[in-house]
């Protein structure tokens, strides 16, 4: 109970500091849709054996897709803002944005890739607004901090390997509109429109499921278990594995690729409800 | 040549006799913003290296004109065209030289020149914020482009390559932050960071010459065409730059 007597203090102090000051809290899911496309990364690739007058030969599977995108699809935000004068506003943002996607070689009808990218936005952003009547317009603008991973899955048949990717920062930045409605003082309802940008780079892929020809792969080298992925290869260390399509320098150590960007540029609208705290007398 | 006189003054003609029309003339510099990068494995063991070639479409300079008609103080509608000069980029790969069983592998300087002909037409909204001398805007709209791009691959002591890049019209966005200054009741002054993101589709490529040791060799090949499918050719033209202008007003007192 003592404990909670802070808790309770501080919490009513920052209700009476937000009413005294022009804050505001918004509720704001989006849509999202490709802005521009890109070849998709291949990250690892998948054998499969192929049999030939009785001897077996390893062969890879294409998976490439040359117009790909994963930015499709809706996602939950919200954003807490201070306005700092009559037309400057300053906000952070949060949004949780979470998409799967089943994409078709551009080169094997047989061969298709699953993907599954997660990756949860911090927006720290300024928006410019100017007020009308009933209605703001205002431009916002801002860097995006997200925390992000992805699983990628390549199938064949009864051939399957699927790759779990490092949590890493993803980044890049936000440019949109916002139109805000008044419906009174402290309620408006918000409608958006803008463009984001996001990179994401994966530094780690660990292995999670190895099915060839229908058989689950338990005895597998640390090598393949997991991938590294880097800038520069040391070749008086690494050599090529043409068998595995990796680089190795044992069997017991992770190997290593070259690093790919998953672009995640995507166009969005957004509805939403925005509650403003504080003096709002002109809207 | 006549039609398209005739035509452009009927345009003049037919804008003048309205007030709120105005005519832009710009330019400005633009930087890729994401460059194609391609990793080429030099793969002759023990020799083994690699380059990466960043190649940048969409950098240039940018020159334009476009119209615009004031729908009221604030809001505008505006059909811009513009061409995209000083494109050439110069790509420089240096592969390592080393021993490869019993030869000698000679390292050499690979050099590639990318050159791109551009034309954007970017039909735009403007929302202007109110203001008496000093005017911040922004814009957005659509981007429609058709490129051309030249590549010369040149390897010293070899041979060296042109090849032609082309493709139809594609379609992508582009936006723009700024602000205007009135000279006078006419003439305003402007300056803009603006962005295009698009993408680019090269459906076919053409071998225009083919040299080796300076002697054009293009008659020995015949299939000098390719064409793309499956998006193959597709590239990211994304860019952001900045433009300066001047705007003209055509007002009926």
């Amino acid at each position: 109970m003592k404990k909670c007597i802070p808790i309770f203090l501080l919490l009513i102090t920052l209700t009476e500091y937000a009413q005294s000051q022009n804050f505001y809290f918004a509720i704001n899911p989006r849509f999202y849709l490709p802005l521009t496309y890109q070849a998709s990364p291949e990250y690892f690739t998948l054998e499969r054996l192929l049999t030939s007058l009785g001897e077996f030969q390893t062969v890879y599977v294409f998976d490439k897709r040359n117009k790909f995108s994963i930015a499709k699809g809706a996602s939950f935000g919200a954003t807490f803002g201070f306005c700092l004068n009559n037309s400057l506003s300053s906000e952070i943002g949060l949004d949780y944005f979470d998409v799967k996607r089943t994409v078709e070689s551009d080169y094997d009808s047989y061969v298709s890739s699953d993907w599954h990218f997660k990756t949860l936005n911090v927006v720290p952003e300024f928006s410019v607004y100017k007020h009308f009547d009933k209605y703001t317009l205002s431009v916002k603008s801002g860097p995006i901090i997200g925390l992000s991973s992805l699983e990628k899955t390549i199938y064949y048949e009864n051939t399957r390997k699927t790759y779990k990717f490092n949590n890493n920062l993803s980044l890049g930045y936000i440019f949109g509109f916002e139109y805000d409605y008044s419906l009174n003082g402290y309620l408006s309802l918000i409608a958006e429109f803008g463009t984001q940008i996001l990179f994401y780079t994966p530094k780690k892929a660990v292995l999670t499921e190895y099915l060839l020809n229908g058989h689950s792969i338990e005895e597998i080298s640390a090598n393949i278990k997991e991938i590294e992925y880097v800038k520069d290869i040391n070749f008086q260390e690494y050599y090529y594995d043409g068998m595995k399509d990796i680089y190795a320098s044992s069997w017991d150590e992770p190997s290593k690729r070259f690093i790919e960007r998953l672009k995640l540029n995507s166009v969005f609208l957004g509805i939403g409800v925005k509650y403003k705290i504080g003096n709002n007398e002109k809207n | 040549m006549k039609k398209i006189k005739y035509t452009l003054l009927f345009i003049v003609f037919t804008v003048s006799s309205y007030s709120q029309v105005y005519f832009n003339f710009f330019s400005g510099y633009a930087f890729s913003l994401n460059p194609t990068v391609s990793e080429d494995v030099f793969f002759n063991l023990p020799v083994m290296d690699i380059n990466k070639t960043k190649i940048p479409f969409g950098k240039g300079m940018n020159v334009g004109i476009g119209i615009g008609y004031m729908l009221n103080n604030n809001l505008s509608a505006e059909l811009n065209c513009n061409t995209q000069i000083l494109t050439k980029s110069k790509i420089n790969n240096d592969w390592p030289g080393g021993h490869v069983d019993n030869y000698y592998l000679i390292e050499y300087n690979e050099i590639i020149i990318l050159h791109n002909k551009s034309v954007q037409f970017s039909p735009l909204l403007i929302y202007s914020l109110e203001a008496n001398k000093f005017q911040p805007y922004f814009k957005f709209g659509l981007n429609l482009l058709h490129v051309t791009s030249n590549f010369d691959y040149d390897f010293p002591l070899a041979n060296t390559t042109e090849l032609k890049f082309t493709g139809k019209w594609n379609i992508g966005y582009r936006g723009a932050l700024g602000s205007s200054i009135f000279i006078n009741e006419r003439i305003s002054i402007w300056e803009e960071f603006t962005f295009v993101y698009t993408n680019y589709n090269y459906k076919k490529s053409e071998l225009l010459s083919y040299k080796i040791n300076e002697i054009e060799r293009i008659q020995s090949i015949r299939n000098r065409t390719t064409e793309y499918k499956n998006k193959e050719g597709l590239t990211d033209y994304s860019n952001m730059g900045i433009n300066i202008g001047i705007k003209y007003l055509i007002r009926n007192n």
